[in-house]
């Protein structure tokens, strides 16, 4: 009979469809492991495909990257599923939640001279005392700007808010304004911190939205936008401050080190330069972003994860990753050897000394989903800054727990 | 009263076909030229740049044939378990088929979105995320099939099947060799919706597969697809709709050879209510 | 025989009884159970812990973002029914009847161009619909040859309600404050769907007309002729005949269209998901991503699975609703 067979087909198919089983001891010999990551750009793309090629040569075990587009968002599917990768980049927002869901073999101290790591960035990867993984490398923001466009309109780059709030009236042209910006609590956190603002206290125990600091910073890069010398990259036409810059469609933006392998693939002839950003009522002010090295807890290879993670934060792997996708070494040691090659982004590396992290507790995001809301709100200048702080503040004191 | 109507035929047509026509079109622009030109129905500069990204550097391939392996599976799955359910609901008599018929039904009424975190749930426990297994198996039965199935099978004669049963056949081969062969037209109608559902099915592979990049299918490789920028909100329109047209493209082929079947389908489908 | 057929009978359904019952019924059994639970999603389901109802209870009573996020996603959702059930219903009627019309030529291709856009990816025509609507695109470029002025929208990045722009056309800035119902005022209630929602919404009706006008094509042939006929002896015009004798032959299928478009628009999701992510400040939120979020960014699956029951719920009531207007006008 013709079923039969083909029924045994069907679930033939299926047999070999069905997923090999995840067990397995903490065996030794070569292992297979599995990698999630995620990148900003081909040139990115490439210096973490070089690094796991040389990691697998050694022979001592074998690395599967999987570069994985909304990463976090794949990365908890991941996690919830049960069947999570042995290794995988961890945002440093990301890290309490991880942490407290149990999420994380704690690895950090298992590192090869782990006091060499920058002590601000191991402080951004340890949650209740214990330090969950390695940093892999950080980004600051800084100003990025067309140099071109600043000699023509005879600007500096500026070193106050009012010289900024001058600059980008001047490289305003009708329908084209000076400074693009992405409407989020990761861009004009600079500006809050810049005024000595911050959503938080310092140990997370109180919401400090309320404050006059906060309402001066909003309302000074709200101005920028309502007058026209600010926009969002996406009133312009495109989708972040890097595209607008490479396009000619604003003069400056505030970007981090990533923006400098997506110029180099998207817009290589675009003329751009670094500079700090300038400093506001309490002085200097920028945020940092890192990404570590997480080893699942769940995994049944994590000594050779860990092996592996060893490999890719000692200080030559590190090097050879961050020449050609400028992002800084997390090991203090390096930071001369990684500048001399670059020393146009030396305000990246100088605001590593000044920036503050966007790490808070688990459950925080939907705190910072609400103030990016009211950002993107009064961006659009359809929100006030009172309606913002009196709607992030309760939704704040909700996750805090006061 | 013709002329208007024409003229209103004639409008709509340009609505509905002018976006394909003017994407597939734009595949072949390159990305100065797309900005410059975003309206004109051909490129000013051809480029295959969009295909050759698409195509040659990206898995785009692999999403076509885990497209292919996951919709033939669950299709003819489908129909071979909707079809016995059905003709069993229709033509045996057995103790609690209204039982069963009545629990089909209620199954209907559900909004698959209210499945998305039910599934997920469930595939987990069962081991299945990640699997070609955990992308079939949820669309192997569906309610609607079962009753559309049963509905044609209450509308054929009863003579074939009692020959069929005085010629010794049992009651498999009855259904196997007599009467399957005769629905036909129900079975082609409920593949043709089979095949469409599963072809373009996004939420089941966002939810089963997100995290394992060698099991995507076409529509979740698509959404990847020509974003870029540190956001990932950095469009690139040739490229994206190049790989649009592709995901199209199998099923237009199917769509106008079976365009008859699509017609009987959608107005079928429908019956459910 | 009546015992042979006993035994085939379970046989014959048993496989589908078992996967309605393992990927249907079971889940939202297993999900029931999730929504009262507190679940990160980052941890085994074992690790999670009972919370009686206060996932609902944060939806629907409880004053917080989770309350005014839920609500706006049930309000741009609200507005996109309305927008879309009567659009793309009314749109599928008028191009079923002038395609049934006797004596046309390209009957066919007519009806195929109309329906083909049903049969596409949604992914796939989403990506369509971010190219048609980007800034210099196809729609900005129309309207600009249509209006006076360049029309440069960001459509997808246009938060502004539609209403809250009519009124602010009339000169009405701001509602009266107040009127708070589940964390949004009534001036937010009443924004109307955003642009980018808008959007989202002409997306709809474009790729949904396509089936309903078969659906409708299918019940114009089921019309008698003779009916026609008697009403033009009978002196009728044709908008007479389409209305006394038309429509209400139709009405069967009237019925349909408007069901299945209601349920088809509460569980909006590939399109957001492609489009707009739920942006531009929440305004094209819906029930269907939400749950989505909660569930697979926010780690709270156990919120997510109930939002999913109060969708299930709010899809019930609405279809229930209609049965019942459109019953009791007989």
């Amino acid at each position: 009979m013709g079923t039969h067979k083909w029924l045994f087909a069907a679930s033939a198919i299926l047999l070999i469809g069905a997923p090999a089983c995840g067990g397995g001891d903490q065996n030794q010999g070569p292992q297979t492991l599995q990698m999630y990551a995620f990148s900003s750009s081909p040139a990115e793309d490439a210096a973490l495909n070089a690094a796991i090629a040389a990691y697998n040569k050694l022979g001592r075990h074998t690395v599967n990257l999987s570069l994985l587009p909304e990463y976090d968002t794949a990365l908890q599917t991941a996690l919830a599923g049960g069947q999570p990768p042995d290794v995988f980049y961890v945002n440093d927002n990301k890290l309490p939640d991880l942490a407290r869901a149990g999420a994380l073999e704690p690895i950090g101290d298992r590192m090869d001279n782990s006091a060499d790591f920058h002590e601000s960035l191991v402080k951004s990867f340890t949650f209740d005392g214990v330090n969950y993984c390695p940093p892999k490398d950080f980004s600051t923001l800084q100003l990025v700007y067309n140099p071109d466009e600043f000699a023509a309109a005879g600007v500096q780059p500026p070193t106050t808010w009012q010289e900024l709030a001058t600059a980008a009236e001047k490289l305003t042209r009708p329908g084209r304004p000076g400074l693009a910006m992405n409407p989020e609590f990761y861009r004009w956190g600079v500006f809050l911190a810049q005024a000595g603002a911050w959503p938080t206290n310092d140990d997370f125990t109180a919401m400090t939205m309320d404050t006059p600091e906060m309402r001066q910073a909003l309302q000074y890069v709200a101005d920028l936008h309502r007058k026209g010398h600010a926009a969002t990259p996406a009133a312009v036409g495109t989708g972040w401050g890097g595209e607008a810059l490479g396009k000619g469609k604003a003069a400056m933006t505030i970007e981090g080190n990533w923006i400098v392998g997506a110029m180099k693939t998207d817009f290589p002839n675009v003329k751009y330069a670094v500079a700090e950003l300038p400093s506001g009522p309490k002085g200097k002010g920028t945020m940092a972003f890192s990404v570590c090295y997480g080893v699942a807890k769940a995994s049944s290879k994590r000594d050779a994860a860990i092996d592996f993670v060893k490999f890719m934060t000692q200080p030559e792997q590190q090097l050879a990753f961050t020449k050609d996708f400028p992002v800084m070494p997390s090991r203090r040691s390096l930071s001369d050897e990684w500048l001399s090659g670059k020393t146009e982004l030396k305000p990246f590396v100088d605001g590593a000394a000044y920036a503050r992290k966007s790490v808070f507790v688990p459950g925080f995001r939907t705190v910072i989903d609400t103030l990016n809301d009211g950002i993107q709100g009064l961006a659009a200048g359809n929100r006030t800054v009172d309606q913002v702080i009196s709607t992030t503040q309760p939704a704040g004191k909700d996750v805090l727990g006061k | 009263m013709k002329a208007i109507r024409y003229l209103l035929l004639t409008t709509f047509s340009l609505i509905f076909v002018y976006p394909f026509v003017l994407a597939l079109t734009t595949t072949f622009k390159s990305r100065a030229d797309v900005a410059a030109h975003p309206v004109l129905p051909w490129p000013l500069d051809p480029s295959s740049r969009a295909w050759e990204n698409v195509l040659v550097h990206s898995d785009f391939p692999l999403w076509t044939i885990n497209s292919i392996l996951v919709t033939v599976v669950a299709t003819l799955l489908r129909l071979f378990l909707d079809s016995l359910a059905g003709y069993s609901l229709a033509r045996l008599n057995w103790r609690g088929r209204s039982l069963v018929f009545g629990f089909v039904l209620a199954v209907i009424a559900v909004p698959p979105i209210v499945l998305t975190i039910p599934r997920f749930l469930v595939l987990k426990e069962l081991g299945l995320l990640n699997s070609y297994a955990g992308l079939i198996l949820p669309l192997a039965v569906d309610a609607v099939g079962i009753f559309i199935m049963k509905q044609f099978f209450d509308g054929l004669p009863r003579e074939l099947e009692e020959a069929a049963r005085i010629d010794g056949a049992n009651l498999f081969q009855t259904f196997w060799r007599v009467m399957l062969p005769i629905a036909r037209p129900g079975v082609i109608t409920l593949a043709i919706l089979s095949f469409q559902g599963t072809w373009n099915e996004f939420l089941l592979p966002l939810i089963v597969v997100r995290a394992s990049p060698s099991h995507w299918t076409l529509p979740f490789g698509l959404s990847t697809l020509g974003r870029g920028g540190a956001g990932g909100q950095t469009f690139d329109y040739p490229v994206m709709l190049a790989g649009s047209m592709l995901t199209i493209i199998p099923l237009a082929i199917v769509f106008i050879v079976l365009q008859r079947f699509f017609v009987r389908g959608a107005t079928t489908g429908a019956i459910k209510s | 025989m009546r015992r042979g057929q006993n035994l085939a009978g379970w046989l014959f359904t048993a496989p589908a009884i078992l996967g309605l019952g393992v990927f249907l019924l079971a889940p939202i059994i297993l999900a029931l159970w999730v929504s009262f639970r507190d679940w990160s999603a980052l941890a085994p389901l074992g690790t999670s812990t009972p919370v009686g109802v206060k996932n609902y209870h944060d939806l629907l009573v409880r004053s917080g973002i989770v309350q005014t996020d839920f609500a706006r996603s049930l309000r741009n959702n609200l507005y996109y029914v309305l927008g879309v059930v009567p659009a793309q219903t009314a749109l599928a009627l008028l191009l079923a009847v002038i395609v049934n019309a006797k004596l046309l030529r390209g009957k066919t291709f007519f009806r195929t161009a109309f329906y083909f856009p049903s049969v596409t990816s949604s992914i796939a025509v989403a990506f369509i619909f971010i190219f048609l609507f980007s800034p210099n695109g196809v729609i900005n470029a129309v309207l600009s040859a249509l209006l006076p002025g360049t029309v440069d929208t960001v459509w997808l990045n246009e938060a502004d309600g539609v209403l809250h722009i009519i009124a602010g056309w009339l000169g009405i800035e701001s509602g009266p404050s107040g009127g708070n119902i589940m964390g949004l005022s009534a001036w937010d209630w009443l924004s109307g769907p955003s642009i980018a929602l808008t959007a989202v919404m002409i997306l709809a009706v474009w790729t949904t007309t396509g089936t309903f006008m078969l659906m409708f094509l299918a019940g114009l042939q089921n019309i008698p002729e003779e009916l026609d006929e008697a009403a033009l002896i009978d002196g009728a015009n044709a908008r007479q005949r389409f209305f006394r004798v038309t429509l209400p032959m139709l009405r069967p299928t009237l019925v349909l269209v408007i069901t299945l478009g209601l349920i088809g628009t509460w569980q909006v999701f590939d399109q957001i998901y492609a489009m707009t992510s739920g942006g531009p400040q929440k305004t094209t939120l819906t029930p269907s991503y939400l749950i989505y979020r909660e569930g697979f960014e926010n780690s709270a699956m156990g919120r997510a699975a109930a939002i999913a029951f109060i969708l299930f719920v709010v899809i019930l009531i609405f279809t229930a609703l209609q049965r019942l207007v459109l019953r009791e006008r007989d």
